[in-house]
């Protein structure tokens, strides 16, 4: 005689580190939380609870916390049931003043907008906490979020390209007028440029310091340049409409990074 | 819901749109009321219909308050008009409920301003979305000469506590943070990391 037997076995759960992107709440007591986790790439889940446990999620779901994530998934639904989080770190130092907190914010909100769900990468999260880890210690600048603007797009898959012209080929030796093309992804030279829609006029500093920067090792090597205030404003803002672009909305935290920047 | 009579039914339907209230407890609830004298359920239903109609948000300090029907400018909360209030103090919260929270501590005798929320960068919610110019217009008008921030203390209500002492302090007012720290009757074995460091950093002398 054929049995039914009814499946008894336990969701297998994951551990990993992450660091907690934005939560929102859900009902009486329960929160909606997106991580950036090492080795799961963007987890959200549910923390049921989570507004009145003393225990289970206690100071480790606010952003800027980097926690040691336990989950499992849920049949049915793409929202991940959070077991616990164990505060491993909280980068305490970002809430001191308003322009670290605007920096950060948008750090992790276009980390957010350019990583996917459950897609795996390490680099990607190193980089962010690399990231929160630079602006708590080093402070905030615009040299900085430019760094992190084009690490974070060639490590997402979104890298333009800045070293030939995205229709002809011609390559970019430091003259003529170049312009940045959201809709190609990279630099237009002069012939090509009128042609296309969606172009930012880009000076030759800005799409220099651009070059130089994409190229850099790491955040270490940022001690050791040094650019025009404008030339880097100019990258800076050429870069967050190219992102823009790419996530499909305005970015809610680049009025506050623009609000309470002094750099 | 189908096999209840229908007005059984819309009451169940209603009930279930408050927090905290799934079907089954809607009708425990819609049976209770259903057993209850008529005048009962009906001082019920009245005092609900009257919350709405006499409930507002006072002029001054943007806590809750009853509606003045000879004013048209709103009504003040019960705490501005209280004459022993110490008006050199404004506590400012972010919504209505913290204001009651600080009351019952029955340890602050001044006034409160109620900012309708925080700053929040990654929801888009910036210093002009909430009640602080309101704040500094009535600090620049009276003789207040201490603010106490006592906003929440997450990423929100920390970004929002340092934009107002920005704002604040060219104006020569005191502005003050609530401390943080261990509950009473805690356990320092049981007391996460964070918590327990900020009462390391604000630790006085006995």
């Amino acid at each position: 005689m054929l049995r039914l037997v009814e499946s008894t076995t336990m969701p297998i759960s994951s551990v990993t580190p992450a660091i907690v992107l934005r939560s929102w709440s859900f009902g009486e007591s329960d929160k909606i939380v997106c991580f950036l986790t090492e080795s799961h790439g963007k987890v959200t889940g549910i923390a049921k609870g989570a507004k009145r446990s003393r225990k289970r999620f206690v100071n480790s779901l606010e952003p800027f916390s980097l926690v040691n994530l336990r989950f499992h998934d849920r049949p049915g639904t793409s929202l991940a049931f959070i077991q616990g989080c164990d505060l491993i770190r909280f980068f305490k130092q970002l809430t001191t003043s308003l322009e670290k907190i605007a920096h950060a914010s948008y750090l992790m909100e276009i980390t957010d907008g350019l990583s996917g769900e459950r897609d795996e990468n390490r680099a990607l999260f190193a980089h962010l906490r690399d990231g929160l880890n630079f602006i708590e210690e080093s402070g905030t600048s615009v040299l900085f979020v430019t760094f992190f603007e084009l690490k974070l797009l060639m490590l997402s898959g979104y890298q333009p390209m800045l070293s030939q012209c995205r229709r002809c080929g011609k390559g970019w030796r430091g003259e003529g007028q170049w312009a940045f093309s959201l809709r190609d992804g990279g630099i237009l030279c002069e012939g090509c440029s009128p042609f296309r829609r969606e172009v930012l006029p880009l000076s030759r500093e800005a799409l220099g310091a651009m070059v130089q920067l994409q190229r850099a090792n790491g955040i270490l090597a940022l001690h050791l340049s040094s650019y025009p205030a404008t030339v880097l404003r100019e990258s800076h803002l050429a870069l967050l409409r190219f992102i823009q672009y790419q996530v499909g909305r305005e970015l809610k935290s680049a009025p506050f990074l623009d609000a309470f920047s002094t750099s | 819901m189908s096999n209840y009579p229908a007005p059984l039914a819309r009451l169940i339907r209603e009930l279930c749109k408050l927090p905290g209230i799934g079907e089954k407890t809607a009708a425990r609830l819609a049976f209770h009321m259903l057993k209850e004298k008529a005048e009962d359920v009906q001082e019920l239903a009245e005092s609900i219909g009257r919350l709405k109609r006499e409930m507002g948000i006072c002029r001054t300090c943007f806590g809750l308050s009853e509606i003045d029907p000879r004013r048209s400018d709103g009504a003040e909360c019960r705490v501005c008009q209280d004459p022993r209030r110490e008006r050199e103090k404004i506590c400012v919260v972010e919504k209505p409920s913290d204001m009651m929270a600080v009351e019952k501590s029955q340890e602050y005798k001044g006034l409160y301003h109620v900012l309708q929320g925080t700053i929040s960068p990654l929801d888009g919610i910036g210093p002009e979305a909430l009640r602080i110019k309101e704040l500094l217009e009535r600090v620049g008008g009276a003789g207040v000469r201490e603010v106490i921030v006592a906003t929440n203390p997450t990423v929100e209500g920390e970004a929002t506590a340092l934009y107002l002492s920005k704002a604040l302090k060219p104006l020569g007012i005191k502005v003050t943070r609530i401390a943080r720290g261990l509950p009473m009757g805690g356990d320092l074995e049981y007391t996460d990391a964070v918590t327990l460091g900020k009462a390391f950093e604000g630790r006085r002398e006995i």
